[in-house]
């Protein structure tokens, strides 16, 4: 009887110990912040994101983590941090525009230890609920399991939008990639799937079609899209693409076009039609401005002094492919274009540029910038850069850059938080990073998109790639997905255009 | 003889088996198959059971317990996976292997009420499961089944135990019993909850409860429904493979036909078993029917092993050259490729090309060993990148590529010990040791390379440790090359010979210029070999020219005029050599002599350890 209530009482004794995280009354402060994983330091946050756990990387008999706003405060124990989801978004609402104090007090043998605050600026703009992906191994041929994936910023919640193994078997394997959303919202969205049943699943708000955008008289389906943000109108680059490989470089791989222009795609008369079409320039990598009126694209311009040996030579003279950004004026109503016009001269500078993106008030341009190449995923130089298209000014956004790969990048769609992808981590391994920008124009330092699991990525062979936000989340399951891919493909018609693709020289 | 009738004196009564012996035959049968299997297994296989754990992977964390449960039958390849590592020591992994064998052989006497006469039957399960183990030959490279080597052990010890259940509840209790298998073994082992629901029906169907047939029924529905319930759950399933998901991932094609033979019949055991009368009283078994069956269970077990247990010799000799050379024991690599007796496989030839060179013995060593391209005796597309195309790239210095095709395969046959040691090697060669760590971490978490690990987390923390490293070292001299874009449309050796052989700069070590000339060699490309043999001569002047360079130059001195080899210091024997050769050809000239294979076998006798017997008869050589 004794020894049970013994057993009762050392039950309760860690229960309750368990329950009241305090803290400590009496401690010695450091200088230097605590060292934690991922290392958060001073960043602005979004109200509305999920719990940023931690781990301490550094030794101590106890942990006890504060989050501290005013009078206000959190407190939790153990090494490890996992908030409580409900707590967390009640505690970071009532800091909009205030700023939190992350406070680590860590028991040595000599007693407690509090170690410098690290600050989180709470933004009062909220970052859009949710994001989507594509969840990849950074492999080069091989790829076997893609999925594109959702998850809610504010909390953890991940879910599947298509995985490609609902199709692929084991001979007939299934490529899906470049997902695209109209003005952030799902209803209208597309991605691709190459090889086994094959096609583009286009969603409108009239339904989903699976749709061959090959045509005779273009080089390939659409590839990388951009979504009309007014009009029922797809831009997509077509490309012929050819990869190989570093014998020692770091970069490991060049992934570069053999042949690349601009089409445009009318959802509705399901017609394909021409924007670029010049022998002499590799054009790739649309992007609308957000009143549908301009669209901006990167373009290398290359004369091929072998044509018997074209692929060898594009191949060899890979570091002579450098993008400049060019942008064409567009009247949605006729679906005509502008003379092109350059926006960039990356070239001059011995720079090339890929991926623009406007901001959602139409003011800054942010691409990302490296020696040469379209494929700056795989090109440690890359970082991004920023053009404030009042003033044409251009700059490295050093805030959010780091000396690994920073590629692929999304506005959120209220123009204050910026979704990019980086390799800093690891050199192998691409995750997603978020960072505020401000109404001055200024990036803040940027942070690791959180997980539950502080040390999730370092367990996580996967890549995150094409991070786009969006303001709701994709409602359609991914086996209805699967029963759209497993339909009939429909062939896109091709609508000639005057003035494009004619009169030209040098055709291969 | 008091009280016998006369008929009863003529005829005497079938002799009896001994109760003793009957009660101990499960124990004694049991255990001398589990003996004689760790014993062939420690024998033979240890170094392919040591490849099997180098092939997987097991890490005791959450994300990777996330990633098996993704499909269903995700618990079976986690704990198959688990048990995989213990070959590291195969000893102690063969020892637990065995001992689940004998946990079959128990619950199949259990639950099919077995009786101790038939103890050698209830073994055929266990030997149908070594077999479908020991079958995979080249399939180890090339499976995508997780935890390959025990997932038919794990799957079948819980089809046997789902059925144990509910031969064990009662009731309604019995209706739980199927639901639960349905509802929870599904997700955990896949297509063996439904071999378990199908092996439940018939064996209510067989029996007397009073609700056989309801439960029966409730099976063969369940057996239907949950894959399709559970289609909308598993997002990377197809909807045909939730049917079958937990199966190894062997083809529906002629090609994989035969692999399939032990496993559909251990599917077809506990379907057949319940209709089988296999209860007998102890006392009315007569020595001779004992006999039979004891010897007629037991021939089974031996012709199964015997059909089924790989045993190509030349597949043993690449998996035991490869953990030889894994440990630098170059030695012991050329003493496994020395006793080869038959043809080589390109693998086994370039191995030995590769250890010879370490040891600086190739210009007088390389014909000295049996040469050729024997294909991998598989029905599989071997690739040699596969089975040994990493460790070839590694050690010529081929970073970018040796990490690549680790990457590349770990994406398509999952990730493996095996790919991570040489992503770690080839990311701190590469001067990337943030990439290294990573992988470091990774091993850090596995139960046995924790301690290799750490080795190469010094290098991470001190990169010049790696310059200082026995193996690294050997490595770098090769590594002194310029960057630029290349592909090796995944033919290694091929890529090996041109790259080597064909390139050029002033970077190059006498250990690069050593590897162009073999390479040219292999080649027998005339201009190429006078080009590598002069670079070579000019970085080893100090040193004697080795006897096969000199072969070399005397045969292509002679069948092409383009170099004077006049004033060539040949080593006398060599030069003497060569005039006996030349005569020896002369006077054995046929047509096509060197597909003759009377006079290949002539020439071998006496020259097989020469370049020329290399140059003339090694032909038709694939490599894959």
């Amino acid at each position: 009887m004794q020894y049970k209530s013994l057993l009762h009482i050392l039950f309760g004794t860690i229960l309750l110990a368990g329950c009241t995280a305090a803290v400590p009354e009496q401690y010695v402060e450091s200088a230097v912040a605590s060292s934690i994983h991922p290392a958060y330091g001073d960043i602005t946050i979004p109200y509305n994101i999920a719990p940023l756990n931690v781990a301490y990387e550094m030794e101590g008999k106890a942990f006890v983590s504060e989050l501290k706003c005013g009078a206000r405060s959190l407190v939790m124990k153990g090494k490890q941090t996992d908030w409580k989801l409900k707590q967390w978004q009640r505690f970071l609402a009532s800091a909009k525009g205030e700023n939190i104090e992350f406070n680590t007090y860590v028991k040595t043998s000599e007693g407690w230890v509090k170690y410098r605050s690290i600050n989180w600026y709470v933004a009062e703009e909220p970052i859009d609920p949710y994001i989507s992906y594509r969840i990849i191994a950074p492999s080069y041929v091989t790829y076997e399991e893609l999925s594109i994936r959702q998850r809610e910023v504010g909390t953890f919640d991940e879910k599947v939008v298509y995985n490609n193994m609902l199709l692929s078997t084991g001979k007939d394997g299934q490529c899906i990639n470049c997902h695209s959303y109209k003005n952030y919202k799902t209803d209208n969205m597309q991605f691709h799937a190459r090889q086994h049943k094959g096609g583009t699943l286009i969603v409108t708000t009239d339904g989903v079609k699976k749709i061959s955008l090959k045509t005779d008289s273009t080089i390939s389906a659409g590839v990388y899209p951009a979504w009309h943000p007014t009009h029922n109108l797809i831009a997509y680059s077509v490309n012929d693409t050819g990869q190989s490989f570093h014998t020692k470089k770091n970069n490991k791989i060049e992934v570069q076009d053999l042949k690349s222009d601009l089409i445009l795609y009318d959802i509705d008369r399901n017609e394909v039609s021409l924007i670029e079409h010049d022998t002499l320039e590799w054009e790739v990598f649309p992007a609308w401005a957000p009143d549908g009126k301009t669209l901006y694209y990167c373009s290398a311009h290359m004369e091929i002094q072998d044509y018997s040996q074209r692929e060898r030579e594009i191949i060899d003279r890979y570091q002579e492919f450098q993008y400049n950004i060019y942008r064409k004026s567009f009247d949605p109503d006729t679906q005509t274009f502008g003379p092109s016009e350059l926006v960039l001269d990356a070239k001059a500078m011995n720079k090339s540029a890929t991926f623009p993106r406007i901001s959602p008030d139409g003011r800054y341009l942010l691409f990302a910038m490296a020696e040469y190449g379209c494929f700056h995923i795989w090109h440690k130089d890359a970082d991004l850069y920023l053009i404030d298209l009042e003033t044409m000014e251009l700059r490295n956004v050093k805030e959010v850059n780091s000396s690994d790969v920073e590629s692929y990048h999304s506005w959120s769609s209220n123009g204050r938080w910026m979704l990019f992808t980086s390799r800093r981590d690891d050199g192998g391994y691409t995750r997603l990073y978020i960072a505020y920008f401000d109404k001055e124009g200024k990036a803040h330092q940027p942070f690791l998109l959180p997980q539950r699991n502080p040390y999730f990525y370092g367990d996580y062979y996967k890549s995150y790639n094409v991070p786009e936000f969006m303001i709701e989340p994709v409602s359609i399951t991914p086996q209805e997905f699967a029963g759209y891919l497993n339909e009939e493909v429909i062939s896109a018609k091709f609508r000639s255009q005057k003035g494009v693709g004619e009169n030209e020289m040098n055709k291969d | 003889m008091k009280g016998k009738t006369k008929s009863q004196a003529k005829v005497a009564p079938p002799a009896m088996v001994e109760g003793n012996l009957l009660k101990r035959l499960p124990l004694i049968a049991g255990l001398s198959f589990a003996f004689v299997v760790w014993v062939l297994f420690n024998v033979f296989e240890h170094e392919f059971l040591f490849r099997v754990q180098e092939l997987s992977l097991w890490l005791p964390t959450k994300v990777y317990f996330d990633e098996h449960m993704l499909v269903p039958g995700g618990l079976m390849s986690y704990i198959a996976c688990f048990l995989t590592q213990f070959f590291y020591y195969p000893m102690l992994g063969s020892l637990i292997y065995v001992a689940l064998l004998l946990v079959v052989q128990w619950m199949t006497m259990k639950v099919f009420r077995i009786s101790s006469r038939h103890a050698l039957l209830a073994l055929i399960p266990s030997a149908l499961i070594l077999c479908c183990s020991m079958e995979a030959g080249y399939w180890i490279f090339q499976i995508k089944t997780q935890g390959y080597f025990y997932s038919m052990l794990v799957g079948f010890l819980f089809v046997l135990s789902a059925i144990w259940a509910y031969q064990t509840a009662k009731g309604w209790g019995r209706f739980a019993v199927i639901l639960g298998v349905a509802a929870v073994g599904y997700p955990l082992f896949g297509f063996y909850a439904s071999l378990a629901l199908v092996g439940i029906a018939l064996w209510a169907l067989r029996s007397n409860e009073e609700r056989r047939g309801a439960m029966a029924l409730a099976c063969v529905v369940l057996v239907i429904a949950t894959p399709i319930l559970y289609y909308s759950v598993y997002e990377q399933t197809r909807f045909a493979n939730m049917f079958t998901v937990g199966m190894p991932a062997f083809t529906f094609s002629k090609r994989d036909v035969f692999t399939w033979i032990p496993y559909v019949l251990l599917y077809l055991f506990p379907l057949v078993l319940p209709f089988v009368p296999l209860k007998h009283d102890a006392e009315s078994v007569t020595k001779s029917s004992f006999l039979v069956e004891v010897l007629g269970s037991a021939s089974v077990i031996v012709v199964l092993g015997l059909i089924f247990w790989y045993r190509d010799p030349n597949f043993r000799a690449e998996i035991k050259m490869n953990h030889a050379m894994e440990r630098l024991e170059w030695r012991k690599a050329l003493d496994i490729a020395k006793a080869q007796k038959q043809t080589p496989t390109r693998l086994i030839v370039l191995n030995k090309n590769l250890a010879l060179l370490k040891l600086g013995r190739a210009g007088d060593e390389m014909f000295h060993y049996l040469d050729g391209g024997e294909a991998p005796n598989s029905p599989l597309k071997i690739r040699l990148m596969q089975v040994g195309g990493k460790m070839l790239y590694y050690h010529y210095a081929r970073m970018n590529f040796c990490y690549r095709w680790c990457l590349e395969d770990a994406v398509e046959y999952g990730w493996k010990i095996d790919y991570l040691k040489y992503m770690v090697r080839t990311s701190l060669i590469s001067g990337e040791p943030a990439l290294a760590q990573k992988y470091i971490n990774t091993l850090k978490k596995t139960l046995f390379y924790r301690g290799w690990a750490e080795k190469y987390e010094k290098m991470v923390q001190n990169p010049k440790l790696i310059a200082k490293d026995r193996e690294m070292a050997s490595i770098l001299p090769l590594y002194q090359y310029e960057d630029q874009l290349d592909g090796d449309n995944s033919l290694v050796e091929i890529y090996l010979l041109n790259y080597f052989a064909h390139t050029y700069n002033e970077f190059s070590t006498p250990m690069f210029n050593e590897a162009a000339l073999m390479c040219a060699l292999t080649l027998k490309d005339i201009p190429t070999f006078w080009q590598c043999f002069f670079r070579y001569a000019n970085s080893h002047k100090a040193d004697r020219m080795p006897t096969h360079y000199q072969e070399a130059a005397l045969l292509y001195g002679n069948l092409e005029k383009g170099v004077d080899i006049s004033k060539m210091p040949f080593d006398k024997m060599v030069e003497l050599r060569f005039q006996d050769f030349m005569k020896f050809a002369q006077k054995h000239a046929v047509e096509n002599v060197e597909r003759d294979p009377e006079a290949k076998k002539l020439f071998y006798e006496r020259y097989g350890n020469t370049f020329w017997y290399f140059y003339f008869f090694i032909r038709d050589v694939k490599s894959y």
